[in-house]
């Protein structure tokens, strides 16, 4: 393979597996979506020709074949700034702001389906909204809007784990 | 702005270079440099966020997906050269030429009517020689599981799941062990075995990422439905458990000790 698929590799594939696994919470099937969006990336790469455009169009691909393995995914209502719930969360406890690795994907994959890819992008990127709407094919407020909803389960579930999951408690 | 607002707002900071031009951002930034309670509230928020990230952002991709991605790139690669190199260029094997196809057009329709005949006869020949004992209902099932399978619904609510099948002409109303029906839910989806309906609920294992597929059809659509008594098995890399109740046949399926899928249907 030549040098540049293999620097494109070294540039992006820790990244493309650590959002694999925000996904699909399993590392088999992450390495499987990692694998499965470079050999997409080995047969169609001359036509992207501006290669600024290389990172989201990878991160865009694993999206679509996760969506695609996943098949369909139950749609939640978007919440608007003005109907926003009394119950944001409190303070977050020591316990769960001390989070490990493995904890938070665990949490990950409690929360809804329809966050979790947004909420993924918000903490493994440095994209912007519009950034992660282009990545997702949603408006920016959508992504707005679920990466808030997404937090705020996150949190919920990262109470709600065992303590060794969650790491030391200060 | 309200407090609650600004709070949903500032669940998404991550610093001034990213969000400083974020109108909504700035004016909650400005509500909580009033209110000592937000500005407290937003502090821990910030550590939530920045602790996550950082934990997600430690994890180390398996040591050998990159050499997996180079091998499997390479070989991807190059069947795309060979196809593109068989539709022209400097490949000498011979192709169907457009004047051969048009001089023998009355031959090629016969020989390609006959294939799709002879296919035909195959199909129904073999499909009807299909196993459609409860063993063969057994084993399609978890060949699906274990080759490709796919939820129509993702979703940790049991109901929704149930309403799914309902709604797409599945078993949905069937009763189950406790113990399974504490386990959590990941999904589901509708299939079809011999013309009959078929429901898949898919589970996470307790204690595993393992999944934990369930199968379950009309008992009277297959000929010696399993016992009331759950009855292990074993397919391929699966533990299997399969019992009957209330007219429906049960297939319990995962990559789990035996022990643990018979705790979940006692």
């Amino acid at each position: 393979m030549d040098a540049d698929f293999e620097k494109v590799v070294d540039l992006y594939y820790a990244a493309l597996y650590r959002f694999a696994l925000s996904l699909s919470g399993h590392e088999s099937d992450a390495a499987d979506l990692t694998q499965q969006t470079f050999y997409v990336w080995a047969v169609k790469r001359e036509q992207i020709r501006d290669s600024s455009k290389v990172k989201s169009w990878l991160f865009t691909t694993l999206h679509r074949q996760f969506l695609q393995k996943a098949a369909r995914i139950t749609r939640f209502p978007e919440v608007g700034l003005e109907q926003s719930e009394p119950d944001l969360p409190d303070v977050p406890t020591e316990a769960v702001v001390r989070a490990d690795s493995s904890g938070v994907v665990e949490a990950l994959r409690k929360i809804d389906p329809a966050f979790r890819d947004a909420v993924a992008l918000f903490y493994l990127e440095d994209y912007s909204y519009v950034e992660i709407a282009e990545v997702l094919g949603v408006p920016m407020g959508t992504v707005k809007s679920r990466i808030s909803r997404g937090i705020a389960q996150l949190q919920r579930a990262m109470a709600d784990l065992p303590l060794t999951a969650k790491g030391k408690i200060l | 702005m309200n407090r609650d607002q600004a709070k949903e707002v500032l669940l998404r900071f991550r610093s001034m270079e990213l969000d400083g031009s974020d109108t909504e951002m700035l004016e909650a930034l400005v509500l909580c440099q009033g209110d000592a309670e937000l500005k407290e509230w937003f502090q821990q928020q910030k550590r939530f966020n920045s602790s996550v990230r950082e934990a997600l952002r430690q994890i180390a991709p398996p040591e050998k997906l990159r050499d997996d991605i180079l091998a499997g790139a390479r070989s991807k690669r190059r069947d795309q050269e060979r196809t593109a190199l068989s539709k022209g260029g400097n490949d000498t094997t011979p192709v169907l030429s457009y004047s051969f196809v048009r001089r023998h057009r009355e031959f090629l329709a016969l020989a390609a009517s006959i294939a799709l005949l002879l296919g035909g006869i195959f199909y129904w020949t073999t499909r009807s020689s299909e196993d459609r004992s409860f063993t063969g209902f057994e084993n399609r099932m978890l060949r699906f599981a274990i080759r490709e399978y796919r939820m129509d619904i993702l979703t940790n609510d049991a109901k929704a799941v149930r309403q799914y099948l309902a709604k797409s002409g599945g078993p949905s109303d069937f009763p189950l062990p406790a113990s399974l029906i504490a386990t959590p839910v990941l999904g589901g989806a509708k299939l079809s075995w011999q013309n009959h309906p078929v429901a898949m609920i898919c589970f996470e294992a307790p204690g595993t990422k393992h999944t934990l597929y369930l199968f379950v059809t009309d008992a009277k659509a297959i000929p010696e439905p399993p016992d009331p008594r759950p009855q292990p098995g074993k397919f391929r890399k699966l533990n299997t458990v399969k019992w009957s109740r209330d007219g429906r046949a049960f297939v319990l399926a995962g990559e789990v000790p035996e022990t643990v899928l018979q705790d979940l249907v006692r």
